[in-house]
């Protein structure tokens, strides 16, 4: 199992993988909305092209592609509740050192949280697949263990109803 | 291209309670000192383990699979004097086998049965104490694979969503909100 730590203040939306390089940042903020049974619903998404590189320690390839990510997260408060939710969408491929192998990844999650209180934090862990869909299997690995998977812890503090989300660490599994 | 859909199902539950106290101890003292008001941590283990059994449809291959197994949700509730703490750990683990739309296991032209497993965890701090009321959704990202040496090429991605409500803290049943695939 590898460990990596993420920059400090990396922005969820673009830290599904380690992250080597960046294009193309696009972050948009709608302002507070009205409704009209009295909530206020914010929306920030950001979108990213990104290019990573990430060991795996399932079959020694380094692998480097690129990915396009897209961070959607709204808050809405209303009465005394305030609603938390995110969707992280991605797809990217990459290419195997020195295998030539071809991986794939395509990931859609959501996440919601409701609360009363005005300050807390939460780390979540994410699981994404990186599918190693051609290539020569290296020694001791068939096609059921040539994948790998990626595991994000993401911190999401709320504190007085700003929200502030980044990528703690990312670590390698085989399965 | 991934074809997402979405499923209601049923569920049931058992739910097991555990108490324990950490650092809890008393001594005699001849002497009156000045009485500390740390607050003790109490710690409370909730577990629900969730069977899971579906027909849905195949994203890869148009036909239906099976899909038979067990999300196991262990949480643990902790107060102390720095808040309140929820961890939740989901492990999912199970199998899928080929079958007709009604869910009768095919006879010719079934491929070996696909298998999965996952675990993940959650941790949400509240620095102000036990909040009234809490919720939250935790998906299990599950990849279906073959138990075949061979390649099938039909396999694919599984994501089952739980929803939970703490009242006061202290947590109802989770709900199966909603299970969804997509091949890749």
């Amino acid at each position: 199992m590898t460990y990596r730590n993420s920059p400090p203040g990396f922005i969820a939306a673009v830290a599904l993988l380690a992250i080597v390089a960046s294009t193309s940042v696009k972050a948009t903020e709608s302002g507070s909305g009205d409704h009209d049974d009295g909530s206020v619903t914010k929306t920030t998404q950001s979108e990213q092209d990104v290019v990573f590189n990430e060991h795996s320690v399932c079959t020694n390839d380094d692998v480097m592609g690129t990915a396009h990510a897209v961070f959607t997260e709204q808050t809405t408060t209303s009465g005394n509740k305030t609603r938390h939710r995110t969707t992280n969408s991605e797809k990217g491929k990459g290419t195997g050192a020195p295998s030539t192998a071809e991986y794939a990844f395509q990931d859609l999650s959501q996440q919601e949280q409701v609360t009363t209180a005005r300050t807390w934090t939460d780390v979540s862990e994410r699981r994404m697949h990186l599918n190693r869909v051609a290539g020569p299997y290296p020694a001791g690995t068939t096609r059921k263990n040539d994948d790998m998977f990626l595991h994000q812890f993401v911190r999401t503090t709320m504190k007085d109803g700003t929200v502030k989300s980044s990528v703690d660490k990312t670590h390698v599994k085989c399965n | 291209m991934a074809t997402r859909n979405r499923f209601f199902v049923a569920f049931s539950a058992v739910l097991v309670a555990s108490v324990s106290f950490a650092g809890s101890s008393a001594y005699a003292q001849t002497v009156p000192a000045p009485v500390q008001t740390v607050p003790v941590p109490v710690t409370i283990n909730y577990t629900f383990d969730i069977p899971l059994a579906k027909v849905t449809p195949n994203p890869c291959t148009n036909g239906f699979t099976l899909v038979s197994g067990t999300a196991h949700l262990a949480l643990t509730a902790t107060t102390s004097s720095t808040g309140f703490q929820l961890a939740v750990q989901l492990g999912s683990t199970g199998n899928g086998i080929d079958v007709s739309p009604n869910g009768t296991p095919l006879v010719l032209g079934a491929l070996p049965q696909y298998l999965y497993d996952s675990e993940l965890n959650a941790t949400t701090t509240f620095p102000d104490g036990v909040p009234e009321y809490y919720e939250r959704t935790l998906t299990a990202n599950d990849f279906l694979i073959r138990d075949s040496l061979f390649e099938t090429n039909d396999s694919y991605v599984m994501n089952t969503t739980f929803r939970m409500i703490f009242s006061n803290g202290l947590p109802s049943v989770p709900v199966l909100e909603s299970v969804e695939v997509a091949c890749e």
